[in-house]
């Protein structure tokens, strides 16, 4: 480790336990940092570690669909265009750690969709062929739309708001 | 709002018609979780709403079959015949099975309108080589996509859940029986 880093970590002991830290051996680093119980509310947040590899899953789940539609060759099935492809990653980049929790649906015709929600309270986006974004969202009786925007115009605020009701 | 038709020879089916729609699961594990291609949702047993594309409702047709023109056993030989074409075509078997059927009323499709009490979504006939019970739903390509997100939630609960495929009829009814039905309909019209 270099001095730099050292002296980060250094400044920064109790966000770490210290003792593992020091007697770092093969895979411990790999289970991640461990927070004190008594560490104040803004350090007990959700561990990077957790969220960069739920964030990486759902990457990992639209990739992995989209290239099936490509590879089995089902009749009439079109994989997402790569336009498409790019602004979903992108819009999952952009996701708040609390917006990580959704169905994630390619359809056949390489349309894809992000459900969040129940038949009651939803929140749909969806992504076609050119990459463009809408989405439809119904919350208490109130319906909200969206249309023709890009992931980097996607209102990402309205769809924590809409999970964190959710919960 | 109302559909586009796509061809002069297109005919709406009668609200008073059933139709179906035959669902699939393969039986090839693709995806990452080894989860199977499904149409069905397990939760709810209804089709899932990403499989009903705007795509399909605007240019192809969400394909159905008339339940009158249709019977069980072709429902049942749907799968070997699919099975069939992809071996023609030199690609790997993908293990198709029928899961079952979406039966719905025309009307509860027709039924769906927007704000204006226009219709959202249209029923054409659209008979082809292969069946002469085909049908497809259309939709009108003017309306934002984000408006299609509400409507296919509306389509997916007139669908309704997944049916076994013996609610079908085991054969399709005759030309006898259907003039018969015809000839009861247009007598009780007279007598108003």
């Amino acid at each position: 480790m270099n001095a730099l880093c050292y002296s980060e970590v250094a400044d920064d002991l109790d966000r770490w336990d210290a003792k593992s830290f020091f007697s770092l051996k093969g895979g411990d680093f790999a289970q991640g940092w461990k927070v004190p119980k008594n560490a104040d509310s803004a350090r007990r947040l959700l561990k990077p570690g957790q969220t960069y590899s739920k964030r990486s899953m759902k990457l990992a789940q639209l990739r992995s669909d989209a290239a099936a539609l490509g590879k089995l060759d089902f009749e009439e099935t079109t994989p997402p265009s790569a336009l498409a492809m790019r602004a979903a990653e992108t819009f999952i980049n952009g996701l708040w750690e609390g917006c990580l929790d959704f169905n994630l649906e390619v359809s056949h015709d390489g349309e894809i969709n992000f459900l969040y929600g129940n038949n009651v309270e939803l929140f749909h986006i969806h992504i076609d062929e050119n990459g463009v974004l809408s989405f439809y969202c119904k919350r208490a009786e109130v319906e909200t739309f969206g249309d023709d925007m890009s992931a980097g115009e996607f209102p990402y605020k309205n769809l924590l708001s809409f999970v964190d009701r959710q919960k | 709002m109302g559909a586009i038709p796509r061809g002069a020879a297109r005919a709406l089916v009668d609200d008073a018609e059933d139709v179906c729609r035959l669902c699939y699961k393969a039986g090839v594990p693709i995806t990452i979780d080894k989860k199977y291609p499904d149409e069905i949702d397990p939760e709810t047993n209804m089709i899932r709403v990403g499989q009903i594309s705007k795509q399909d409702l605007t240019q192809r047709g969400f394909s159905l079959q008339r339940t009158s023109l249709y019977s069980r056993r072709r429902a049942l030989a749907e799968p070997a015949r699919r099975e069939r074409l992809r071996s023609e075509r030199g690609k790997v078997p993908a293990g198709f099975v029928l899961k079952g059927v979406l039966l719905t009323r025309v009307a509860r499709i027709h039924n769906i309108v927007d704000g204006t009490g226009a219709k959202v979504f249209s029923v054409y006939a659209t008979p082809n080589d292969e069946s002469e019970a085909h049908a497809e739903i259309l939709f009108d390509t003017k309306v934002p996509n984000s408006e299609f997100l509400k409507w296919r939630l509306e389509l997916r609960d007139a669908l309704g859940t997944l049916q076994p495929v013996t609610v079908l009829p085991s054969e399709p009814r005759s030309l006898r029986q259907r003039l018969g039905d015809f000839c009861q309909v247009i007598s009780a019209l007279l007598c108003r």
